[in-house]
């Protein structure tokens, strides 16, 4: 016997199989940009799966409104961006120097680069450095590090001008660069 | 080493550090696993709102069955009412009749009073009948002292001094019989 909160439901359910297919769709297709985007922000696998599934719960809930997003892959980027950092919590304290004395270490050893950047010292040392730079040059420099996002695209994100985004991807750069050098010499100089 | 001369190994570390920190490939399964979350989630959230919908509904029945079943008691309990005082002549008790409708009548002059009396008079309930004030009760005293009762031309009781009207005579109507030799020429 079927009651009638079953056959509501299941109406329900079956009004919105069209759109189903659709989020299917949009899920295979961006998935992957959504979930770098978050995992770029909050560097942890759990919590960047988390905020895609919101991203996707919430272009479900504009369903209405899936005919107006002119972008649809920009839309979905802005709103995983603005979900992951609304849930980023500080990074853990990273001691610069000792981190920097094991890639020095690992260097003077004859360690390929290829190796030394896989390391986790070498990672979190980049995390504490991407951490440590201006929030603008920071924002750009993460988007740009998914390898997912044009310029343009990223520059929708933000809501800046395309020219904007290069130039603090080339500051970011350069700060990031100084700092490290810095690092590296002090203890390579020992 | 010079600030003008940049370490190539620094270059190359950042640019193969940058490249790893853009993270690990997601575990495969990821669009299922989201898929599944959000149809999860989107389920439970239209329950809730279903069970909301359920329960204003419930609510707003459970009033209007409420108002139903007490608006006739409110309608069948008795309201104070107030009696006329007794006149000091032998009048016949008036019948029970609204503020408003008494009010009426004491205006009216006496001619009038037979005219309202016949008319469909409104419900009882409407207005809230109310005790008489001390001078409405006055005023009746008054017109039941100087008033003089309906008087129906014709009878017997105007003959005292009611208002004279002539007779009329009707002269009395003559129907002559047909005649049949008439009757039969028309045919």
């Amino acid at each position: 016997m079927i009651d009638a909160g079953q056959v509501i439901l299941s109406e329900s359910v079956s009004t919105t199989d069209a759109s189903g297919d659709e989020l299917e769709a949009t899920v295979r297709e961006q998935a992957r940009l959504v979930y770098r985007i978050a995992y770029s922000v909050l560097r942890n696998h759990h919590d960047a799966e988390d905020v895609a599934q919101e991203t996707f719960l919430r272009f479900l809930r504009q369903r209405k409104r899936w005919a107006e997003i002119r972008d649809r892959r920009a839309w979905l980027a802005a709103v995983a961006w603005r979900v992951a950092l609304d849930r980023k919590r500080l990074p853990a304290e990273v001691r610069l120097e000792e981190t920097a004395e094991v890639v020095s270490k690992l260097r003077a050893d004859g360690a390929a680069v290829d190796e030394i950047a896989a390391s986790r010292q070498m990672m979190s040392l980049l995390e504490r450095l991407v951490s440590s730079l201006p929030l603008d040059l920071r924002e750009a420099l993460i988007l740009s590090a998914t390898e997912e996002l044009t310029s343009v695209e990223i520059s929708e994100v933000l809501g800046i001008p395309e020219g904007s985004v290069r130039t603090r991807l080339l500051r970011a750069r350069e700060i990031l660069r100084e700092k490290l050098a810095a690092l590296l010499e002090h203890k390579h100089a020992r | 080493m010079h600030d003008d001369e940049p370490d190539p190994f620094v270059d190359e570390l950042l640019e193969a550090s940058l490249k790893q920190y853009r993270g690990e490939e997601p575990r495969s399964g990821l669009e299922m696993r989201i898929l599944a979350g959000v149809r999860t989630q989107e389920r439970a959230t239209r329950l809730h709102w279903l069970g909301w919908a359920v329960a204003v509904c419930a609510g707003i029945l459970a009033v209007i069955a409420l108002t139903l079943h007490f608006a006739p008691t409110q309608l069948r309990q008795p309201t104070p009412s107030a009696s006329l005082p007794q006149p000091a002549t032998t009048q016949p008790a008036p019948p029970m009749v609204s503020r408003q409708q008494r009010l009426l009548s004491l205006r009216r002059p006496a001619g009038g009073v037979h005219r309202v009396a016949t008319r469909r008079s409104p419900p009882e309930q409407f207005p809230t009948p109310l005790p008489l004030t001390e001078q409405e009760k006055l005023l009746l005293a008054y017109f039941n002292k100087t008033a003089k009762p309906d008087s129906i031309p014709g009878t017997g009781e105007n003959s005292a001094g009611g208002l004279e009207i002539p007779r009329i005579i009707v002269a009395a109507l003559q129907i002559e019989p047909l005649d049949d030799s008439q009757s039969e020429q028309g045919k």
